[in-house]
């Protein structure tokens, strides 16, 4: 395990991106395919089960370091994570041993399918009294589930890139969906080209906020509709609805997956799902109330009525159009026989663009979108063609990343968040919101923060970065008290956004566009 | 009566009359080292191993009434017999042994066991009653060699340079910022702030040897260099004319990942100037004391495992306030 626990170290003795991605490089340009595709996921979070409970962990800790309990439920305080705390308490080894991570997880693997405990417990004796400190630390996160590194996936994709020379879009690609760390996996991601299945998304295109100072005549226009950002797929006569948080949602909405099965084959329209009440486009909550239903009945389908509306095409005839103009991929999209295309148009002036999107509302639009008339459909949220233009900027959808329980009532159930947008690969924080949600969806994020917990700090928890909300604000400044550098006056929860993953959130330059 | 007790000033020897380390301004105060939440300003008269002396004065006042006593050299106070003992924590540090009618009492201040080359090396002193801190009394507190650290620290500094960037290392003003000083391997010119030159002076008049260094000034732009400050010396403007810098801390809080997160540094070195956990039980075994007490730091956890463990030991009070570990 020796290169990576030395990936690990230099991980984590750096917050500069720059000198991740190198170190990442160096520790992928040597791994062998065992260890660099467990490497990848362990840093992806594509981790294997955790292989005893902590509750058993800590009394083995007790055992091996011959320790009263109270001693290590006190360190576990002090600490606030007992994997790191076990990693403390183990005295270091004369000699230190570094079995190969691949060699360590295909042991872990098997213990995992075993029931036989003292197997179990006599094996992590064992890997306890050979291992370094930064081996143990690894070793125990790994066995309490919580493995997690401060890199992005993104991160880890472009040093994969870079050391193999593909394409950053490629690498993402082929990571989408379900995989396992397998030798064999790893050599077809870094394969020259590889087979996909026809379900197969494409990595979807996302938009900076806009910050003008660029000529508008040169962007087509179009409503920034407040739905589903959803792929649909036709590949060998099966048809796919993805939606942004990489779910295949296609059996939620039946009438949807009807409709698309009368296109060609081998096309991908990137679209919107929305709802829609006599005709006009409706309020996303009518949306929510099929979210997440694994049976639709044709009564539900009658009253909440949903659409997919188009606004570009990926692929035609089985053939990748991403790196087309984007104007010519709008006239094939009108050529493809899709019944719901969403319109676009171009402005002469900035006048003109502020005349549309002040009637944004009216259009049933949460603002407009600008896409560089020539741009290429490119890969997460590259700067520079798509821009969106709210009609109400003041909200963005941000992360949980703390939480702390509520007074009186709520004493009981965590509804004091702290939110984090992102700075680069980490995640910063920004405001502090009290829930604004349903007693239900309270309910739920409860469960979520008391399953995911990190560390606890004192009555503070840090929760895995992994639930979107939408928060909405009064006022927004800069302010050298925060360390955002930005504060938000009145934050409150807009809205759960289940359909977004974190990677998707916000980020600090989202945030600090708003003040002007 | 003990032979030394819990005022509120501090610990009392009541047939000598004076206090050690007092926190509240007394007439005569015994002080085991210049750190400032063990030296502090307002006592009529102060007693101190002689190599701290002029420490205490830098950090308290010229003129303050002090008398100095050698490591070793015994002193007497209404027939109390009082003597002090390097500590290994910084530069003039001392464990206080106080001795009567045959009875012996042993306050270590703080200390370490590890030989940093700056700080007169630590060794136990023998006693019935043993006062001790524990700063550090976690069991998950378990040091590493210095000699890893320093080797992190130069190779941390080196990295930074290729990046063309300027290293900070935050570190206590006296006792760590030396330690540095004395022990990072060399790899370009080494600024400290004004706070740490003044230490760095006087703990050379010790005959202590330093690497080159100079003392930052407004005027300096400093490049790919390493610059040692105390916590409490960024500044904005300093910051500004630094460009492109890594921060680093030196403290024992920086071995716990969860504090390490919080102090917004970008590395730290786990480099504590105090005993780890089995350090503090290597001393309670050495010392050879029958009873403990444990003050200065997470004193509950001490207490219970040594009375556990079938010890005489006792908490007291936590006069001090955290200090930089
Ligand atoms: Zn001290
Ligand atoms: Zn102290």
């Amino acid at each position: 395990m020796m290169d990576f626990e030395l990936l690990v170290d230099r991980l984590d003795a750096t917050n500069s991106t720059n000198s991740k991605v190198k170190a990442l490089e160096t520790f992928f340009k040597t791994a062998s395919a065992s260890t660099a595709v467990w490497a990848l996921a362990l840093l992806s979070g594509n981790r294997p089960k955790r292989l005893v409970s902590t509750t058993l962990l800590k009394e083995w800790g007790c055992e091996k370091q011959a320790m009263p309990a109270w001693l290590m439920d006190e360190c576990y305080a002090f600490v606030g994570d007992l994997a790191e705390t076990l990693a403390l308490l183990t005295p270091n080894p004369e000699i230190e041993i570094h079995p190969s991570l691949s060699i360590l997880m295909g042991e872990y693997l098997q213990h995992l399918k075993s029931e036989h405990l003292p197997v179990k417990k006599a094996w992590i004796f064992s890997q306890w009294e050979t291992m370094g400190p930064t081996q143990r630390w690894i070793f125990n996160k790994i066995l309490t589930g919580g493995f997690r590194l401060g890199v992005s996936q993104k991160l880890v994709i472009k040093a994969i890139a870079r050391v193999h020379s593909l394409p950053e879009e490629t690498v993402t690609h082929r990571l989408l969906g379900k995989w396992n760390p397998s030798e064999s996996f790893w050599h077809e991601l870094i394969a020259p080209t590889m087979e996909m299945p026809p379900s197969h998304p494409y990595p979807f295109f996302l938009a900076n906020t806009w910050e003008g100072k660029l000529p508008v005549q040169d962007f087509l226009v179009e409503w920034k509709w407040d739905g589903i950002r959803c792929m649909a797929i036709k590949r060998n006569n099966q048809v796919f609805l993805w939606s942004r948080g990489e779910e295949i949602i296609t059996h939620q909405f039946p009438e949807i997956e009807k409709s698309l099965m009368n296109l060609p084959d081998g096309t991908v329209i990137d679209g919107e799902l929305l709802p829609v009440q006599n005709g006009e486009v409706a309020d996303f909550s009518i949306l929510q109330i099929r979210l997440g239903r694994k049976k639709v009945s044709s009564k539900m389908m009658e009253e909440n009525p949903v659409i997919f509306r188009a606004y570009d095409l990926l692929e035609c005839n089985g053939t990748d159009l991403r790196t087309l103009p984007l104007l010519e991929r709008k006239l094939k999209l009108e050529q493809i026989g899709w019944n719901d295309v969403s319109p676009f148009w171009s402005v002469s002036n900035e006048a003109e663009l502020e005349q549309f999107r002040s009637r944004s509302l009216e259009h049933r639009a949460e603002g407009l979108m600008l896409k560089h008339q020539h741009s290429e459909y490119g890969v997460g949220r590259t700067k520079g063609s798509w821009w969106k233009f709210k009609v109400d900027p003041r909200s963005i959808d941000a992360v949980l990343l703390y939480a702390q329980a509520g007074h009186g009532r709520r004493a009981n159930l965590f509804t004091d968040y702290t939110l984090a947008v992102w700075d680069g690969d980490r995640l910063l924080p920004f405001a502090k919101a009290y829930s604004g949600l349903t007693k239900e969806e309270i309910e739920e994020v409860d469960k979520f923060i008391k399953a995911n917990t990190l560390e606890r700090f004192g009555p503070v928890r840090t929760v895995k970065p992994e639930l979107v909300f939408e928060i909405g604000f009064e006022g927004i400044g800069e302010s050298k008290r925060h360390k955002s550098g930005v504060a938000v006056r009145f934050p409150r929860i807009l809205r759960w956004r289940k359909d977004k993953p974190a990677t998707e959130a916000n980020t600090i330059e989202d945030l600090r566009a708003l003040i002007r | 009566m003990p032979l030394l007790e819990v005022r509120s000033q501090g610990i009392y020897c009541p047939p000598a009359d004076v206090f050690l380390d007092p926190h509240r301004a007394v007439s005569k105060a015994i002080i085991s080292h210049a750190h400032s939440d063990h030296a502090r300003w307002g006592m009529q008269h102060y007693i101190a191993p002689t190599p701290s002396v002029n420490l205490i004065k830098a950090r308290i006042g010229k003129n303050i009434s002090i008398a100095g006593f050698a490591y070793g050299e015994e002193f007497t106070i209404n027939g109390v017999k009082f003597s002090f003992h390097p500590a290994g924590h910084i530069p003039g540090s001392a464990q206080i042994r106080v001795e009567y009618h045959g009875e012996i009492w042993v306050y270590t201040g703080d200390f370490k066991w590890e030989v940093d080359h700056v700080s007169e090396p630590f060794y136990p002193v023998t006693c019935h009653t043993l006062i001790t801190e524990c700063t550090f009394g976690f069991p998950v507190f378990q040091w590493r060699k210095q000699d890893f650290w320093f080797q992190q620290m130069g190779e941390w500094w080196q990295q930074n340079q290729e990046e063309g960037k300027n290293s900070m290392v935050l570190a206590y003003s006296l006792g760590k910022a030396q330690r540095i000083l004395k022990n990072i391997p060399s790899c370009g010119s080494i600024y400290v702030h004004p706070a740490v030159a003044e230490m760095n002076d006087w703990v050379m008049e010790l005959g202590v040897n330093f690497q080159p260094w100079k003392k930052l000034t407004a005027n300096d732009k400093p490049e790919k260099s390493l610059i040692i400050l105390p916590p409490s010396g960024q500044s904005d403007g300093l910051m500004k004319r630094l460009g492109e810098v890594e921060v680093g801390m030196a403290s024992g809080w920086m071995g716990v990942r969860g504090k390490r997160s919080w102090s917004s540094v970008d590395r730290g070195f786990a480099l504590s100037d105090h005993a780890d956990w089995q350090g503090i039980i290597d001393l309670v075994d050495a010392s050879q004391a029958e009873t403990v007490f444990a003050t200065h730091g997470n004193t509950d956890v001490l207490v219970r495992y040594l009375t556990e463990k079938g010890k005489d030991a006792r908490a007291w009070g936590a006069f001090f306030e955290r200090e930089e570990g």
